[in-house]
């Protein structure tokens, strides 16, 4: 066994200090942006909702903007958005590269995401229900805790999970701006390096780092769909 | 208890207005059960709810109790509607909660301190008859129960009005029947009262004290369910009864080959029961009574009798035969006349 991994996977070895270190810093960036992420996409998803037309807190107005917005951080490439929010980061964390960095572009990029995906799982809950809270005399923010969030909340996990797979992949693009983890690990180690071994297993332990976050996520869902 | 004004209800959108509700009129006693029947469309889902507000009148006053909700902030409407409980056609309840915790929902929204929760919670399950179920998620019940569900969670607050929104209408005809017999038995005990709109007479039939009939918005005829039943005034309503009367239409060319005497519906509600009615017709005024059709049928706890009967003979026979039915508290029609004899 031993062996075998010397062979075929002998940088994998001679490098695993650094692996180690790179699966340090994926982990670090995709569970800070993506709590930051579920904590501005969530709210902001529920807006969406109820500040449309016939909802809770019907503000057209309000409404079309944000979507607006959230739209255009939408349709702007991660690579493109990491370049844009350069002098953004250093006023707000004092440097434009490193995990921190990332993570401030990783977030602006994916809480518009997690915002639609939201808004798509509280507009599932059925209106009779807001209807029967309200009939009991139910204010606005007790529909919202009460209600909308428990009954999308299998909707907003999903989504959640959605999100962390997304942003595994984007974290791998961070290393352009030096915030390191397992993508540039790939990229400046396998592929500019020339070390194929590399390449593979960093890619290989992606992969695993998707299957799981999806296990759970889907496992967490499960648990609290009581349909 | 429940006083509606004048109230109408226009929604507008982008091709126009739709006036739901067109000029309503309404009083409701306290402790009845009040039936509101209609074909889909005709306004009665908008008309409930506009006795907890949930449908705002473009005019007119809406009254319950002794509180007008129209005047009402938002934050006292919000108490009031915590004393008018609601069951839905389609149930609503969440299916993120267990049993417990959907009965549980309005007195957390009442901001009920949670100690006292369970005392009431199971209170409420027990009447119901769903004390086993208490854990089980609404996904795992059946229509009946989950509307059991649905009427607990309305009377979590002791609420004084229960509103019912078609709470049968999704549920086969022998769950209907024992939901009727829980509204019927909640009403009675917890002297509640209640509002029910339905498009099934036997709903009507089976409970309510009154009842009034809707049409494009506007109520057309209203009164006890007795005299509803036993002089119906408008096409809508005959056609409501005829849901559970049956066809009462008799054949032309029977009636034909019957030969001479007259043909009268006797209409028999409460006291007056049918068969010894009959009977002491052909003993004490001596005539002879051929009994075409009829049936009996209980309204709520009255019961009320139709009856076709061929009175063979001529005019004075007829005329002592109504008469003395009348006297008998009979109501009677004249479906065909007698012909021949006397001066009449």
């Amino acid at each position: 066994m031993n062996e075998f991994i010397l062979t075929y996977l002998p940088n994998v070895v001679k490098f695993w200090d650094y692996i180690v270190k790179a699966i340090g810093e994926t982990s670090y960036m995709v569970s800070v942006s993506l709590v930051l992420s579920a904590v501005l996409g969530i709210p902001l998803g529920i807006l969406l909702v109820i500040t449309g037309r016939n909802h809770l807190l019907p503000m057209p107005a309000f409404n079309q903007i944000l979507s607006f917005f959230i739209n255009i951080f939408r349709s702007i490439p991660y690579i493109v958005l990491i370049i844009i929010l350069i002098p953004f980061s250093r006023q707000l964390i004092g440097t434009a590269i490193g995990p921190d960095a990332a993570i401030i572009s990783l977030v602006v990029g994916s809480a518009p995401f997690v915002a639609r995906l939201v808004e798509t799982a509280i507009r599932e809950v059925n209106r009779g229900v807001i209807e029967a809270a309200q009939s009991m005399g139910a204010s606005n923010s007790q529909i919202i805790f009460k209600i909308l969030i428990p009954e999308a909340l299998p909707a907003i996990i999903s989504a959640v999970t959605v999100n962390a797979v997304a942003l595994i992949g984007f974290s791998a693009m961070a290393g352009v701006v030096g915030a390191g983890g397992l993508g540039a690990m790939a990229y400046n180690y396998g592929f500019n390096g020339f070390k194929p071994d590399i390449m593979f297993f960093t890619t290989v332990l992606l992969i695993v780092l998707v299957q799981v976050v999806q296990m759970i996520g889907d496992a967490i869902a499960r648990k609290l769909d009581h349909r | 208890m429940i006083t509606l004004s004048n109230v109408v209800k226009v929604f507008k959108n982008r091709f126009g207005s739709f006036t739901a509700l067109d000029g309503i009129d309404l009083s409701i006693q306290k402790g009845e059960i009040f039936g509101i029947i209609g074909y889909s469309g005709a306004g009665k889902s908008t008309l409930v709810r506009m006795m907890n507000l949930l449908e705002t009148p473009t005019s007119g006053d809406v009254t319950v109790g002794d509180t007008n909700l129209n005047s009402l902030s938002s934050k006292d409407l919000r108490r009031a509607r915590r004393k008018i409980g609601m069951v839905f056609q389609h149930f609503n309840l969440l299916w993120s909660r267990t049993v417990y915790d959907n009965v549980a929902l309005p007195l957390e929204i009442a901001g009920v301190p949670k100690s006292e929760h369970a005392a009431k919670v199971n209170e409420l399950l027990s009447l119901v008859g769903l004390s086993d179920k208490a854990d089980l998620y609404p996904a795992q019940l059946s229509g009946g129960q989950k509307q059991r569900v649905g009427i607990a969670r309305a009377l979590a607050n002791d609420p004084d009005v229960l509103l019912c929104d078609e709470a049968t209408s999704a549920l086969d005809p022998k769950t209907t029947d024992s939901i009727l017999e829980l509204l019927k038995e909640i009403n009675r005990k917890l002297s509640l009262t209640v509002i029910l709109i339905t498009h099934e007479m036997h709903v009507i039939e089976k409970i309510c004290d009154r009842v009034a009939v809707m049409e494009s918005g506007r109520v057309i005829e209203m009164g006890s369910v007795v005299d509803i039943f036993s002089n119906p005034k408008t096409t809508t309503t005959r056609e409501f009864i005829s849901q559970v009367a049956g066809d009462e239409h008799i054949d032309a060319e029977f009636l034909q080959n019957l030969g001479q005497g007259a043909i009268l519906r006797c209409t028999f509600v409460g006291g007056s029961a049918s068969q010894t009615m009959v009977t002491s017709l052909v003993r004490e005024v001596g005539v002879e009574v051929n009994i075409l059709q009829g049936q009996i049928k209980r309204l709520k706890d009255i019961a009320f009798g139709t009856l076709y009967v061929h009175i063979p003979g001529n005019v004075d026979i007829e005329a002592q035969a109504i008469a003395y039915l009348k006297k008998n508290g009979v109501k009677v029609d004249i479906l065909r006349g007698a012909e021949g004899g006397g001066q009449a």
